[in-house]
């Protein structure tokens, strides 16, 4: 476990915190999630669910964002509950939080008092534009306000009728997890290093529009023109000469047979038909980029005949880059993916991505693949962490759940 | 305060070129680390660079050695010797034929962090695959969740490059746990990370509803299958959209309030989620008529006042000199006049990294072959000569 010895304490009910939380746990750090009292967190409640599991336990989101963790319910805005958690960041190295800064302060979490409570404590807030900026913000316009949505849709033939577009599925908010995993991985190393932790502020627009390096160059060398139609219709520097999509017998199958020695092994894949003899046509890229339209309609007609996995492994196996598009059964079903011990399980069967790398130790220890993973039920750890680490007695807790804080 | 060059006295020899790795990298120089970019002469993307480059190796050093010599060869091995972590992302096999593969290098190191990125892994049936980010936008399945697929590939989420900045995150995240690890027990490791991985971890909700039979689509584009009214709408002036995402009952009422339309606050019909949802063609279309005749930067001024979620979408241009970003000093610019991008965290005091400007191609051989090395000036002249050090 390569965070052996460092606790977490996560205080937020917004997906990237809770990722990144989910990534240090993954990398054995014990994290412990607070949830409010009664409902637990409203992710709980949102779909898909998993119709095996238990009400509140069921959500897959839930499940994905949050296994792995020690659940605790507490209400730190409640005096007592406050307390209590000023006891638990005294016994933890990092604090995961989506707060706002000023109830931060008004419950004597600031960052002052923080560094009273424990001064290596890490402190990682995780928050749509920063810290001390409350603007009200969703995935979607946090991706548009970031420009990613925009060079995505950069350049077009007609900007009109193709928008700006955000990204896929839940990108966003897992991306700015990632990034405020390594974020916490950082303050530990400093923490460690001289027993002060700092103060890390992430924020969800920073690491969308941190993500934009091509436009970032082009801005750097110059650019000033960002105009979305696209001025040349024959071609970009990625669609005609470098990458094409082409249409199969059951979906989409894209190529690039970029150097001439590859696209060579290509033609020849298709037989050597008599329009690749010619060099005006495709004798180089700057041809092949030229006539990529034609070139589409030609290698077309190869492809429809075929399924994405003949022209996938055939291509491949003639060192030419393909691949299929997949979909969402496709990766389900990936060979390689598969193979790699990728995915995790829930008790319920359901596949669930795993961390995207495998790390041997020079011991030959392992990180552990393919894992039975399980979300915390709602306060299932409250016994073993107000009265195990907290020292709290039984009636205690008794009189904290009486009266909500716990 | 806390030490922020938290990699201080850890030395990188890097092998990795394109996107992925040098983003990566460049992050942990801009916590302290030495990291040395190998970079050859005789290889024409050396010479050339990127047209990102200056964007992803800010604050690297550079030599230059032909990795195709022995004698080349035999040198990076001394370097490794010298340093702690190596990262690479070269085609399966190639530096197995170079005799620079982790199982050759941890004899001389064997406490090296030794981290290879690569499109599909390198354990797997298909670990020989020849992979390109852009390739693996379709594999991974991103691309056919975005927009239609169409053979211009256009705005189906192709470019901009996404797999590599993501893949650069979690290699950032592998190698610190990595080297914390070993601070702690003395033990390297060695790291296999996938990009396709990387990118399919960031897309669950897909694969879970598909494999619950769930129905119902996961956000994407800008489809926000949560929320309604949402969307990306036209406002007044050239190619200038607004989007806005309604999520709860507050938000709409701030919204009918913004819009100044009383009566849809008060039909039944947007009375909660479920039914907002339900007429969402409706409510977007009220939304689109609305917008049309404003000015994206006025309707977002009043819509955020108003406590709406929503945003103007803009380009690189307006988000480097947007204020709030300026202010958050994400994209400085270095003593070289070069532009960069710093890491996406601050502190509480605005640090984001030390960084400083790229290297010019070979620019620290001195360094390299005469400070860590030991050269001398005629062996440094006689191996360039030989076309070792080039």
């Amino acid at each position: 476990v390569l965070l052996d010895g460092i606790r977490v304490i996560e205080w937020s009910e917004t997906l990237p915190a809770a990722f990144c939380a989910r990534i240090l746990a993954d990398l054995g750090a014990e994290v412990i999630k607070l949830e409010p009292p009664g409902q637990g967190d409203p992710m709980r409640q949102q779909g898909p669910f998993m119709l095996n599991a238990a009400y509140g336990e069921d959500g897959a989101m839930f499940a994905y964002a949050n296994h792995g963790k020690r659940g605790v319910t507490l209400d730190p805005t409640t005096p007592t509950g406050a307390i209590l958690l000023r006891r638990l960041l005294a016994h933890s190295q990092v604090l995961v939080e989506s707060q706002p800064a000023e109830l931060l302060d008004t419950l004597g979490f600031g960052r002052a008092a923080l560094r009273e409570i424990n001064p290596a404590l890490i402190g990682v807030s995780v928050t749509p534009r920063g810290r001390f900026v409350s603007v009200p913000a969703s995935d979607l316009t946090l991706t548009h306000y970031a420009g990613y949505a925009f060079h995505q849709a950069r350049p077009v033939q007609s900007p009109e009728e193709q928008p700006p577009v955000a990204g896929a599925d839940r990108e966003a908010a897992l991306a700015t997890g990632v990034a405020a995993a390594a974020a916490a991985l950082w303050g530990v190393l400093g923490a460690e290093q001289n027993g002060i932790g700092p103060q890390i502020d992430c924020a969800q627009a920073d690491v969308m529009a941190h993500l934009l390096i091509e436009p970032v160059a082009d801005y750097g060398r110059g650019e000033r023109n960002f105009g979305r139609l696209r001025a040349d219709l024959r071609g970009t520097e990625i669609a005609g000469g470098l990458v094409w999509l082409l249409p199969c017998i059951d979906g989409l199958v894209m190529v690039s047979p970029r150097e001439q020695h590859q696209w060579d092994r290509w033609v020849g894949l298709l037989g050597d038909p008599a329009w690749a003899q010619d060099p005006e046509l495709c004798g180089n890229r700057a041809a092949r980029t030229t006539h990529w339209a034609r070139l589409q309609e030609e290698m077309s007609a190869w492809t429809r005949v075929h399924t994405r996995e003949e022209v996938f492994m055939r291509a491949q196996a003639a060192r030419v880059a393909s691949f299929p598009v997949s979909t969402p059964r496709d990766l389900l079903d990936n060979p390689q993916l598969r193979a790699r011990g990728f995915f995790d399980h829930t008790a319920e069967g359901l596949a669930m991505p795993g961390l995207p790398f495998a790390l041997r130790s020079s011991t030959g220890a392992v990180l552990e693949r393919e894992r039975r993973v399980a979300a915390p039920a709602l306060g299932e750890a409250n016994t073993d962490i107000l009265q195990g680490l907290l020292g709290l007695s039984r009636h205690d807790c008794e009189t904290l759940r009486r009266h909500g804080v716990a | 305060m806390m030490n922020r060059g938290v990699l201080e006295g850890i030395r990188i020899v890097d092998f990795s070129w394109v996107l992925a790795g040098p983003m990566a990298t460049k992050m942990l120089a801009a916590m302290g680390a030495e990291v040395i970019k190998i970079e050859s002469g005789a290889r024409p993307e050396h010479v050339q660079r990127y047209p990102w480059s200056a964007v992803v190796n800010a604050g690297k050093l550079s030599c230059t050695i032909n990795l195709g010599k022995p004698e080349g060869q035999a040198l990076i091995r001394r370097l490794v010797g010298l340093s702690d972590l190596v990262v690479e992302n070269f085609s399966a096999g190639v530096l197995g034929k170079y005799g620079l593969d982790y199982a050759t290098l941890r004899e001389i190191r064997p406490d090296l962090i030794f981290v290879s990125a690569s499109g599909t892994g390198r354990e797997g049936p298909q670990r020989d695959a020849l992979a390109y980010g852009t390739l693996l936008q379709a594999y991974s399945g991103r691309a056919g969740m975005i927009a239609t697929p169409n053979p211009q590939l256009e705005a189906m989420g192709i470019l901009p490059a996404w797999t590599d900045p993501i893949t650069a995150l979690w290699e950032a995240c592998a190698i610190l746990a990595a080297i914390r690890h070993r601070r702690r027990s003395g033990e390297g490791a060695f790291i296999d990370l996938s990009m396709l991985e990387s990118t399919v971890a960031l897309l669950p909700e897909s694969l879970f509803r598909e494999a619950l039979g769930s129905g119902g689509a996961a956000p994407g584009g800008n489809r926000d299958p949560g929320s309604a009214p949402s969307g990306c709408f036209r406002c007044a002036g050239e190619d200038s959209w607004l989007v806005l995402s309604i999520g709860d009952d507050g938000e709409w009422a701030a919204l009918c309030n913004a819009m100044q339309r009383d009566d849809l606050a008060t039909d039944s019909r947007f009375h909660d989620g479920p039914g907002r949802i339900a007429h969402r063609a409706a409510l977007d279309t009220e939304v689109a008529a609305w917008l049309a005749t404003r000015t994206a930067d006025a309707a977002e001024a009043q819509l955020q006042q108003a406590g709406v979620p929503a945003a103007r979408s803009r380009h690189i241009g307006d988000v480097i000199e947007d204020p709030h970003f300026a202010d958050r000093g994400l994209f400085p610019e270095l003593a070289d006049g070069s532009r960069t991008i710093a890491l996406p965290w601050q502190t509480e005091d605005g640090w984001r990294g030390d960084l400083r400007p790229p290297p010019a191609l070979g620019a620290d051989n001195d360094y390299v072959f005469g400070t860590l090395l030991g050269l001398g000036t005629g062996e440094i002249e006689r191996l360039t000569e030989a076309g070792v050090l080039v």
